[in-house]
């Protein structure tokens, strides 16, 4: 048993599961907030969202635009979206080709950008 | 049947059929034909073991064994082997060198005509789920569909992600799932908003199931969501939180069982993911 972490997404998971059964890791989707930033909606991640910028949250019930760092409590953001992940991996067997007896012969679908042992 | 290499008035071959009729489930078999004995396997070390009687044109009753190693990765794993020709009298197939549960493992017993996978399927003998105590047998076995009767349930420990990422977790190649539960914990960073987790599903790219968490978590706290079926919404006073959703649900190899989260903030950090679903093996 080994636990990996995944340069895509950096989760990390161990390969073999209580009871011994395999676990096949699946990075997951790329979490985007939309935002505006010198006048340019765009959407960004998590990470890379300025006080400076601008984002729509639902506000006693209406949609306004109000600064990241203007943010109250009980303001809901709107217009995050998910988009698949760049270079993500995905564990899960795809049969690759026959071998002579014409057995299948596996691979991982997408390596992605690799992993790590932690 | 008079096999058809023997002159019928062969006195072993004669002598040989006689004996069939005390085994009316005799399966008659040509030189050409053979024994296929296939298997998909989730448990680790789990090899199929195939024994019987078959019944030669001389006369003799002869025993076989062979055993099949299995993959843990639900592909379908085979062995082909010529017996000879004659009547295959009984056949079981069972689990050996582990110990499963019902469901994570599927065998098949097949004759075909040609060699291993490209051969012509001429008869499926039985097919199911079997174990190391439950064979499937023939005769008097039955054909099963891989999904029919109880899957096995076991836990599944997900990928535990990196700060700001949400989870998700996909079914695997080969798998069916019915989702029972899911818990997972949520630790929020200092900035001051309030989150609420979704629990969704869907077919990878497509939304069949939301359920909302019902309740917010501020800032720098750390709370523990399970959604399972049926129940309401409701919260304890050490703040974990139970999230209903529909136990019916059937999820697909590819489907995914994920968090969508409102305000979630860059530090926030969700703990590794416990499921607990019941499977069944579709092999691949």
């Amino acid at each position: 048993m080994a636990r990996l972490k995944c340069r895509a997404c950096g989760g990390e998971y161990d390969t073999d599961q209580p009871g011994g059964f395999l676990y096949f890791h699946v990075c997951p989707p790329l979490s985007r907030i939309r935002v505006t930033r010198g006048g340019v909606e765009q959407d960004v991640a998590a990470d890379s969202v300025r006080p400076t910028d601008t984002v729509k949250v639902r506000r006693a019930g209406a949609v306004v635009d109000v600064l990241v760092s203007a943010v109250q409590p009980d303001d809901q953001r709107v217009g995050d979206s998910s988009i698949e992940r760049p270079n993500r991996r995905d564990e899960n067997v795809v049969v690759s080709g026959y071998d002579e007896r014409g057995h299948p012969t596996v691979t991982i679908r997408s390596a992605g950008a690799g992993v790590d042992r932690v | 049947m008079v096999p058809s290499s023997q002159s019928a008035m062969d006195p072993a071959a004669a002598a040989a059929y006689a004996r069939t009729l005390g085994a009316p489930g005799a399966f008659y078999m040509t030189g050409e034909d053979a024994l296929q004995i296939s298997g998909w396997n989730i448990t680790s070390a789990a090899r199929l073991r195939a024994s019987g009687r078959f019944l030669g044109c001389d006369g003799v009753i002869r025993s076989f064994e062979h055993d099949l190693p299995l993959t843990t990765d639900r592909v379908i794993a085979s062995l082909t082997r010529q017996l000879g020709e004659g009547w295959l009298l009984n056949l079981t197939v069972r689990v050996t060198g582990a110990t499963s549960v019902y469901g994570q493992t599927v065998a098949r017993a097949q004759v075909v005509r040609g060699l291993e996978t490209s051969g012509i399927v001429l008869a499926t003998l039985c097919h199911g789920a079997v174990t190391s105590m439950q064979p499937i047998a023939f005769p008097n076995g039955r054909v099963l569909s891989m999904v029919e009767g109880p899957g096995a349930v076991r836990s599944v420990t997900g990928t535990d992600p990196a700060a700001g990422v949400e989870i998700s977790e996909t079914v695997p190649t080969g798998a069916r799932w019915r989702l029972l539960s899911v818990s997972f914990a949520l630790v929020t960073d200092a900035t001051v908003a309030t989150r609420i987790p979704a629990v969704v599903v869907d077919d990878g790219t497509n939304t069949y199931s939301r359920t909302d968490g019902g309740v917010g978590q501020t800032a720098s706290l750390t709370r523990i969501f399970t959604a399972a079926g049926g129940g309401m919404f409701a919260t304890n006073v050490g703040g974990q939180h139970h999230i209903p959703f529909s136990n019916r649900l059937l999820l697909l190899a590819g489907h995914r069982v994920r968090t969508v989260t409102s305000n979630l903030q860059a530090g926030d950090n969700y703990g590794a993911p416990q499921l607990l679903v019941e499977e069944w093996i579709e092999g691949a």
